[in-house]
């Protein structure tokens, strides 16, 4: 049975004459892990504030679990929203202790979230002789305190090292896969692609797509073709149904649908006008490409 | 929960240097007058006594029960309400430079435990500093007093209560302020120009029937300079009393600025 975790409905905020956030509705369920992507600007750490209860929305409403929202329900989400915040002259550990507090965990789980980050042997240090990335990695690390049902994060990997963003990868998707939820909004498109399950897109404040990654990188909408005569190749592939545009680079003709297309069928619709290919393939998009084709165009929107 | 939040607030100051520091500060002041002013007072008064016509009566700021008038009347000065106020100001408007009150909502707290937290901290500091004033006084009563009964070292003893209050309404005041402007440097200002300069001002221009309702000016009225025996010499007389009135005044102003700090905190973003 599918189990909503989040809901949210028409939720409108602005700040002075910008529209952070323009209607918005969103659903994230039980064990998903759902990417909200969009540009600098688009309303996804506003998103994240209002349904953490520290942004106060316009209009509209969300619920978790099933509830309105409140602050005890929120000791069972843990959430990094947009920069690490801490007390500076406190340590890893007595920061961790002020968050327990707040939760109700105990303190004996402490030291396992700072091995999981890998800050263990920093547990006794000021939090403001951290680096940036350190920072960073106590702050998830607290999110993770008590094991909570749901994660949040906003820009996790921003400011860490290569290594550090293998490893909270790995994290996501071994926390994920203790069928805890994760809301991650994110620019890395690749880390969105070869993580979340599913995704929201954001432009200005207006959901634009919502559905699974799969979906939006599965389909083949994209076809790379090579004919005796390219020429009269052009010619048929202008006419087809859905045609978005074509490019020709390299001797090979890429036709772009706005649909999902069979290739078996464009090969039988150009052998019916006499065109032989010599090379047909599909090409999978990326989620970027996707990404930066949804954004660019302001017609197509399926939420 | 009244001990949850003050056991996350007891948390947060933990190792923060510069609160113990100006913990140590004001409980160093504090006692450096108390036991300081009795030896000057000794020699002015030893003084006088060889040069005056009429005789000096022996004067002891300490004996009891004026102890507890004069001991609080020099712990409530403008200057050593501020440093407790100061310390207020700093652990709120601290919560929003270092963004952990947002962390502190997103990880489970209420707005209003937010603001509740504080409050309690507010009446622990200001039950503390009574506390230590109380002791000192004991301390110097007993040295002082020759003849040490219960009922007259406790008869004026409601000068503690009144301390307690004239504490907690100026840093009340103190904790409205951080939460209205949440930057340290702006709060310590306003905090410090309006008590020192702008309600006096204020008191000085105003009807008499409003002067005793300003915050600060109630807050100083509870306890007014005493009456000492080279006074009534002179004829110069103060109350000795603490007034219903500037008790209800105080009590008013402490609790409108608790319900104005817990409003602009629920109505603001974080
Ligand atoms: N406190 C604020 N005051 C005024 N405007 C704000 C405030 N916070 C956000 N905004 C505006 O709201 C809009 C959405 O901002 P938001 O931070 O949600 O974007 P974002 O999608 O998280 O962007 P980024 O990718 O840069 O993190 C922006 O136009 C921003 O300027
Ligand atoms: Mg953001």
């Amino acid at each position: 049975m599918i189990e909503q975790i989040l809901n949210i409905q028409n939720l409108s905020k602005s700040y002075g004459s910008i529209k952070a956030l323009n209607q918005l509705n969103l659903t994230v369920n039980r064990g998903e892990i759902f990417g909200i992507l969009g540009p600098n600007g688009s309303g996804k750490t506003t998103t994240l504030g209002i349904i953490l209860g520290v942004t106060l929305p316009n209009s509209g409403s969300c619920t978790w679990f099933g509830e309105k929202p409140s602050a005890y329900l929120r000791t069972r989400i843990g959430a990094v929203l947009e920069q690490p915040n801490f007390y500076p002259h406190l340590t890893a550990r007595q920061n961790l202790r002020v968050v327990a507090r707040i939760k109700g965990v105990p303190h004996s789980d402490i030291m396992r979230v700072l091995a999981i980050v890998g800050l263990e042997h920093r547990a006794d240090h000021r939090f403001k002789t951290f680096s940036y990335g350190m920072k960073q990695r106590l702050a998830i690390g607290a999110a993770l305190l008590g094991d909570p049902q749901v994660l949040i994060l906003d820009e996790p990997t921003n400011g860490l090292d290569p290594q550090g963003i293998a490893e909270i990868r790995e994290l996501v998707i071994r926390i994920a896969s203790r069928g805890i939820t994760i809301i991650m909004a994110s620019h890395l498109l690749d880390e969105v692609q070869k993580v979340c399950t599913n995704v929201a897109v954001l432009r200005t404040g207006k959901l634009i797509y919502t559905g699974p990654v799969d979906d939006m990188v599965g389909e083949t909408t994209r076809l790379e073709l090579v004919a005796p005569d390219m020429t009269a190749l052009h010619a048929a592939i202008s006419e087809l149904d859905g045609l978005n545009e074509i490019t020709v680079t390299g001797g090979r003709l890429v036709a772009n649908f706005n649909h999902k297309v069979d290739p078996a069928a464009v090969n039988k619709a150009l052998a019916e006008k006499g065109i032989y290919l010599s090379h047909l393939a599909r090409q999978h998009r990326s989620l970027e490409s996707q990404f930066l084709e949804l954004l660019s165009n302001p017609e197509k929107t399926k939420a | 929960m009244i001990k949850k939040l003050l056991t996350i607030e007891m948390l947060k100051i933990g190792s923060y240097r510069l609160f113990w520091v100006l913990i140590f500060i004001l409980a160093a002041g504090l006692a450096a007058s108390f036991w300081g002013v009795e030896s000057i007072l000794q020699e002015a008064t030893d003084d006088a006594r060889h040069n005056s016509p009429i005789p000096i009566p022996d004067i002891s700021l300490y004996s009891f029960p004026g102890v507890w008038h004069n001991l609080t009347f020099m712990a409530g000065t403008r200057m050593f309400l501020l440093l407790p106020a100061f310390v207020i100001i700093l652990l709120v408007t601290n919560e929003y430079t270092f963004r952990t009150v947002r962390q502190n909502v997103i990880d489970g707290l209420s707005r209003d435990q937010i603001v509740s937290a504080k409050i309690m901290f507010v009446i622990l500091i200001a039950f503390s500093l009574t506390l230590y004033v109380a002791i000192n006084g004991l301390l110097l009563g007993m040295l002082h007093t020759p003849v040490q009964l219960w009922g007259t070292i406790l008869s004026k003893s409601w000068f503690l209560l009144a301390f307690f209050l004239e504490v907690l309404g100026f840093s009340m005041l103190a904790m409205m302020i951080g939460f209205l402007v949440q930057k340290s440097i702006f709060a310590l200002g306003i905090l410090f120009v309006y008590s020192v300069i702008g309600e006096p001002i204020a008191v000085h221009y105003s009807p008499e029937w409003l002067k005793p309702l300003l915050p600060v000016n109630a807050i100083a009225r509870l306890i007014e300079l005493p009456n000492s025996a080279m006074m009534k010499i002179f004829g110069i007389h103060f109350n000795e009393n603490i007034s219903i009135q500037d008790v209800l005044v105080t009590l008013f102003w402490s609790t409108a600025f608790c319900t104005i700090s817990i409003w602009v905190v629920r109505k603001r973003n974080l």
